[in-house]
């Protein structure tokens, strides 16, 4: 069943993964928004293609009463306009609505988001904040990482070349759950993140709890910064360690100097980030201070 | 090579072609079924000009892989007018003056195209959100947002 076209578009992921299998050289095709990119001066380079994009198992968005389900396949469109999400996880629809523009949100999936790997995917902080497990499809079955562990360095992860992620899962929020979800871009459309952060925590009797920060653009992997959560949680809503935590959150961090800003200006942003995202979760309605 | 068939509708005709398995739908459109109108700027996502519908959503054609339309229903700038007569879209952009060197026109007008069909009122930030994923480097998208903006007044830029 090796791919003698060049081309192969399987119609269910059993079949998929065998191919891989044979050939696990061949290129995944998902959306194709950073796979044509990368071979966009040499596209007889990439060799041959699996197109996963019709397979119906990995399009599933099911939102249960304890977890949801996020399927590799689903778009940053489909995510960022989900009604339901919108309610539960307002914050990861926004950054699925900070990608790009229209058309990459149309194309561009989740999957690919998480396989590419980029420091800068606006998916991973989200996710990670929400504790979520990604479950890869393998020729000897399933296996998951939880979403923080996952990946391994700048287009690294913990995937093998035989495995196709399936999707994403996380708990139901529960409680007096908050989350945010922050970006800096260079402008406001087609911007790839300088520094973005994601918090998600519960304020519960005046006090921060099961908070976890996760950053991205600001290390080799999108970082959940778990030294930085340690002095803020159980801490009360009143008079926040706010400046220790910044400085913390600059210390876990180690971004670089590249084309969208220096390492220092993303160290600062970054600061500035968890300020203004915990204010902005702190002024949102029916938050007590005392309990 | 050995190549990959690709059967597929285009502005309500359906087509049917051999090809690499390399080659992008761009390709597959202006060199293969010669529907020029849809352009290649950057070929890498960023500028917009190559934007087309597929199966009701826009995409840019500079990366998808002329494969993967393979089933699927194309829209180019090419089916938004009927026979003589043109989009109101189209007539808003000749008469708000949207059109300089009118190289995004055609991925605009398939963004824009979207946008009403998906929010027949939108407001002046929709309409932005709407074509940020096209580049203009002539008009300073004024006359383009005006443009989009006369035709869900319902005023199809026939008013002045
Ligand atoms: C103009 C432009 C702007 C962008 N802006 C942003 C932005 O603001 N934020 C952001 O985060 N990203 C951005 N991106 C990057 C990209 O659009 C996203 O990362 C997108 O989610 C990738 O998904 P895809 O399906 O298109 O991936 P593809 O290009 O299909 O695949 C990407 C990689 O992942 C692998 N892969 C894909 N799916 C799977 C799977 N299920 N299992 C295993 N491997 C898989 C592929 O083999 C490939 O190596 C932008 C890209 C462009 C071109
Ligand atoms: S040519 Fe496709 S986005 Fe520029
Ligand atoms: S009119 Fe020239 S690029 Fe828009």
């Amino acid at each position: 069943m090796i791919i003698d076209l060049g081309y192969a578009a399987p119609d269910s992921l059993q079949k998929a993964l065998q191919i891989l299998k044979e050939d696990p050289s061949c290129k995944v095709l998902a959306g194709g928004t950073d796979l044509l990119v990368k071979f966009y001066d040499a596209r007889e380079k990439m060799g041959n293609v699996l197109d996963i994009s019709r397979l119906e198992e990995l399009k599933g968005l099911e939102i249960g009463k304890d977890k949801i389900f996020l399927g590799s396949l689903t778009s940053h469109e489909q995510i960022y306009r989900n009604p339901q999400l919108q309610k539960i996880v307002p914050f990861l629809c926004r950054a699925a609505k900070s990608v790009g523009a229209p058309q990459i949100r149309h194309q561009g999936t989740l999957g690919g988001n998480l396989a590419n790997a980029s420091p800068a995917a606006d998916l991973a902080p989200p996710l990670i904040a929400l504790d979520a497990v990604v479950f890869l499809a393998g020729p000897e079955g399933e296996r998951s990482f939880k979403l923080a562990d996952f990946f391994t360095g700048p287009g690294k992860t913990r995937k093998n070349p035989d495995e196709i992620i399936s999707g994403v899962e996380f708990a139901l929020p529960k409680g007096d759950f908050r989350g945010t979800f922050l970006k800096v871009g260079q402008r406001r459309a087609l911007a790839i993140a300088v520094a973005s952060l994601a918090i998600a925590l519960n304020f519960q009797d005046g006090v921060v709890k099961n908070i976890r920060l996760a950053a991205g653009s600001v290390a080799p992997v999108p970082l959940r910064a778990r030294k930085t959560e340690s002095i803020l949680e159980g801490q009360k809503l009143a008079g926040l360690p706010l400046d220790k935590a910044a400085d913390q959150l600059k210390k876990e961090a180690s971004p670089i100097d590249d084309i969208r800003g220096t390492g220092d200006y993303r160290s600062q942003v970054l600061g500035n980030l968890l300020r203004k995202g915990m204010y902005e979760l702190l002024s949102q309605e029916g938050v007590r201070e005392n309990g | 090579m050995a190549k990959v068939k690709v059967e597929f509708k285009v502005n309500g005709r359906e087509y049917s072609r051999e090809v690499e398995a390399a080659t992008r739908l761009l390709d597959l459109l202006r060199n293969e079924l010669g529907l020029i109108g849809t352009k290649e700027g950057c070929g890498k996502g960023e500028c917009g000009t190559c934007t087309v519908l597929m199966d009701g959503k826009p995409v840019n054609s500079c990366l998808v892989l002329a494969p993967q339309a393979n089933g699927r229903e194309i829209l180019t700038i090419e089916g938004l007018s009927s026979g003589d007569r043109l989009h109101p879209l189209q007539d808003a952009f000749i008469k708000k003056g949207a059109v300089q060197c009118g190289y995004c026109t055609p991925g605009i007008l398939i963004s824009a195209y979207y946008l009403l069909k998906n929010n027949p009122r939108p407001n002046r930030d929709d309409i932005k959100e709407g074509i940020s994923g096209n580049l203009c480097r002539c008009t300073g998208y004024v006359k383009i947002i005006e443009a989009i903006e006369s035709v869900t007044e319902g005023r199809e830029g026939h008013e002045e």
